[in-house]
């Protein structure tokens, strides 16, 4: 259950993958979606295809994904298309072609961000993405050890989090147990608004909890190191090779596309 | 520099020269701790046993170096050599763990959770890996370095907690009812890692249960913020007036049939069933006075008139149950018809009315999952749930309060403000106060006085707790109660005043009893079902068979017998 929520559980080839390269792709692939034009967002799109037969994702994963990047392209599309002059009214205004296309050019990455993420989260589970980030957070640590305090808190975060989940629906079937459920939507908010407070004593005895237990494994402030047992494997290198000459290609094509049009 | 430091720590233990250390408390107080003394050396095992509420959780905090001591003092002795408490590397020298074991984990996989410690003290990565591998290895993980510790079932993962503290070659070991939770394997699998250091630790453990606590080599006992010397545990276990006195269970101290814990005629728990039936028989009108006979008389008699609807209701319920009795038939109150249920729970099974039924199994079975679909938390995804006669459906919200659940650890998971407003929870503002009266008088059966009727449920110890919860479960007066492991972590006293609360419940309503200690109902259940891997692999009524059940069977399922 802790494991669970946004990760689908799989054997495909990106589950495989160090977290760390995982981490970076993502990090490298975000750069590369803000910052190209329709050509690199072709070549994106395909790859970002390829990934999905590749590992056959269930569609109904990222529906709510989709859902929520078109309602936000839509909006964003409608706002930069409908454009009026200095001194008119909003309603005195008109359609700009430009406004629209560019508007459409930012829904596009919108997608691709929120569907690689998704992608990112389906594949890496909270642990692994601890692992990754903390990896990230080395070099920053011989610089200060808030660095190493942070990608504690970071990574306790991502596992604090889940816990919380798990705490929730325990009170939740406290309540459940207890009988007498509301039938009507205002008592359902009223049932919800009167567990805020149980579920708030009960984080601060989980947050309690996980102090006593770094305590008994003697960590000190500043002194986080991550502990990985994923050993870079050749299948990492490939992907790392398949990444850089993606995004070569990426660049390559927004280049390309720039230039003939 | 680090490493340079860290080439000269020497990871292998066996090899390090052992100076028996020893650890003493003078006249050390905290909170409801009163000048206790204590001295707990390397290599020996003490079991620390007391009623809830003693202050156990609280020395053992004290003695690991979690709270400070505001009164006496602690020191560490080294031969003969005192080091001062505040030069002792608690952590290091001092291993902690608590009871759940979910609520233990710091590390993203199983491997940080082992190495974390050993990362902390400053060893080179490689080496911590290693060392991560070895241990791992001897604790059976060596496949599942990289998963992390929430796929882990109970007992893994409490084993491996306990692998990350013994990773730091602690002296000294404190279990604060670590080992309870756990099912007879996963328990005889930590006692094993246990028993293999125990000449290089001294160990305490903090227990309710009599066989753990004869495994020790000295016994304590506390009461009320006192510490006593109890000798060997062998001896004092076996002396009933000792454990009377001090509130602790012995393997005999089941309830007879006359409703006493121990071996004294005398009624330990005041008759708690009866008090129960009694305040229950004035906030609904007497309902139960049909075993008498005479519910019916009274019917005709309109003396039930202005009765709240519930009792009306379930008046109606028991006469139509009435008659169908004394047809000669229980009606069936569950059906599970061919239904699977998500996490592997497959069922074709019926319970009649009243019966006291047993689901017994190690963790893990499905015992908790067969609670939560008996009482509609869990829609089977095939195969039908009929309870009372109609199949339950998600929305069918009337169906689902017919019974109610005791969740595993009910006192951690209390939603009230207060605990009168835990128990009452379901009652207005305004009945709330208009009953105030009857309400503080059934508060009383669960042995709650007025005076904390109106307190933080956080300001209660943790039996208390599991007492309101209890009281808060049979408020209603559910047809079908639904209890998962009710006795946990509860003292002699609180089981003695469950068990009584129990035998008087049997026969009125029907009871599910999920545990995996055979002995806490074996003289109260009318069937049992053992699960494995979510389903019933065996199942035994006592009006059917002849033989009780082979302990052997209910060993080999890790259930306690």
């Amino acid at each position: 259950m802790l494991e669970g929520g946004l990760y689908l559980a799989g054997e495909g080839l990106l589950y495989k993958l160090d977290p760390r390269l995982k981490i970076g792709a993502l990090v490298a692939l975000g750069i590369l979606i803000t910052s190209v034009d329709a050509g690199g967002l072709l070549c994106l799109t395909g790859g970002i295809i390829v990934l999905f037969v590749l590992n056959s994702f269930p569609w109904r994963a990222f529906r709510s994904v989709v859902k929520a990047s078109i309602i936000l392209g839509l909006f964003y599309t409608l706002i930069m298309g409908w454009q009026w002059e200095e001194g008119l009214i909003f309603w005195q205004g008109q359609w700009s072609r430009d406004g629209i296309v560019q508007g459409l050019m930012m829904s596009w990455r919108i997608l691709l961000i929120f569907i690689l993420t998704r992608v990112f989260v389906a594949v890496t589970s909270p642990s692994e993405q601890g692992v990754g980030i903390a990896f990230f957070f080395r070099p920053f640590c011989y610089l200060t050890p808030k660095a190493a305090d942070f990608a504690l808190l970071l990574t306790l975060t991502l596992r604090f989090i889940p816990i919380l989940g798990e705490e929730a629906m325990l009170l939740y079937k406290a309540r459940w147990a207890k009988g007498g459920l509301a039938k009507n939507w205002t008592g359902k908010i009223k049932d919800l608004a009167r567990l805020m407070l149980p579920l708030l004593r009960i984080t601060l005895r989980r947050a309690e909890e996980l102090a006593e237990n770094l305590v008994a494994r003697g960590y000190v402030s500043g002194g986080y190191r991550v502990l990985g047992f994923k050993e870079w494997e050749r299948r990492d290198s490939y992907a790392l090779i398949f990444l850089i000459l993606w995004s070569v290609c990426t660049l390559f094509m927004d280049v390309f596309l720039n230039a003939l049009y | 520099m680090k490493d340079l430091k860290m080439k000269e720590i020497e990871l292998n233990a066996s090899e390090k020269e052992i100076k028996i250390k020893t650890l003493e408390g003078k006249k050390l107080s905290y909170g409801l701790i009163k000048e206790i003394n204590f001295s707990l050396r390397q290599g020996e095992t003490v079991a620390l046993m007391g009623p809830n509420g003693a202050g156990k959780s609280t020395l053992a905090r004290l003695i690991a170096g979690i709270y400070e001591p505001a009164g006496g003092r602690i020191s560490l002795l080294e031969e003969d050599r005192e080091i001062p408490w505040s030069a002792v590397r608690r952590w290091q020298e001092i291993g902690f763990i608590g009871q759940h074991p979910r609520r233990q984990t710091i590390g993203a996989t199983v491997g940080e959770e082992l190495g974390f410690g050993l990362m902390n003290l400053g060893y080179p990565r490689k080496q911590v890996q290693e060392k991560v591998r070895e241990i791992a290895l001897e604790l059976g993980l060596q496949d599942k370095l990289q998963q992390s510790p929430a796929t882990l079932s109970g007992g893994e993962r409490q084993r491996l907690v306990l692998g990350a503290i013994l990773a730091l070659e602690p002296a000294f070991l404190i279990l604060d009812e670590a080992l309870s939770m756990l099912d007879t394997k996963a328990q005889e699998a930590c006692l094993k890692l246990l028993a293999a250091k125990k000449e290089v630790t001294g160990q305490l453990w903090i227990t309710h249960d009599p066989q753990l606590a004869k495994k020790a080599d000295r016994l304590w006992v506390m009461k009320e913020g006192k510490l006593l010397e109890g000798g060997s545990p062998q001896d004092a276990l076996r002396d009933m007036a000792f454990c009377h006195k001090y509130g602790i269970r012995t393997e005999d101290s089941f309830l007879d049939q006359k409703g006493c814990a121990f071996e004294s005629d005398k009624p330990v728990f005041n008759a708690i069933g009866e008090n129960y039936f009694r305040v229950q028989g004035i906030r609904f009108g007497d309902i139960y006075e049909k075993e008498s006979g005479l519910i019916e008389a009274k019917l005709k008699e309109s003396e039930f008139k202005g009765l709240e609807l519930k009792g009306i209701e379930r008046k109606d319920s028991m006469l139509k149950e009435q008659k169908s009795s004394e047809a000669g038939e229980k009606k069936i109150v569950l059906e599970w018809q061919e239904a699977e249920y998500p996490g592997r729970l497959q069922l074709t099974e019926q319970v009649r009315a009243k019966t006291f039924l047993v689901i017994l199994g190690s963790s893990g079975a499905g015992k908790s999952t067969l609670l939560e679909s008996a009482i509609g938390l869990l829609q089977p995804v095939r195969g039908k749930f009929i309870i009372l006669g109609q199949e339950l459906r998600a929305k069918n919200f009337d169906l689902q309060q017919k019974a109610r659940l005791l969740l595993q650890e009910p006192g951690e998971y209390i939603l009230g403000n207060t605990v009168y407003e835990e128990v009452f929870y379901l009652q207005s503002k305004k009945e709330k106060r208009a009953k105030a009266q009857i309400n503080l008088e059934y508060l009383q059966v669960f042995g709650i006085p007025s005076s904390k009727a109106y307190v933080y449920p956080e300001h209660i110890s943790g039996g208390e707790r599991q007492q309101v919860a209890l009281a808060a479960a049979l408020e209603s007066l559910p047809e079908i109660l639904l209890l998962d492991e009710p006795m946990l972590g509860i003292d002699a006293e609180g089981r003695g005043r469950f068990q009584e609360l129990l035998r008087a419940l049997k026969g009125r309503m029907t009871i599910i009893y999920v545990t995996h200690d055979w002995t806490e109902v074996s003289q109260l259940a009318d069937e049992v079902w053992l699960l494995k891997k979510g389903q019933v692999a065996y199942k035994w009524q006592r009006e059917k068979e002849q033989k009780e059940i082979d302990p052997e069977l209910l060993k080999e399922a890790g259930v306690r017998c």
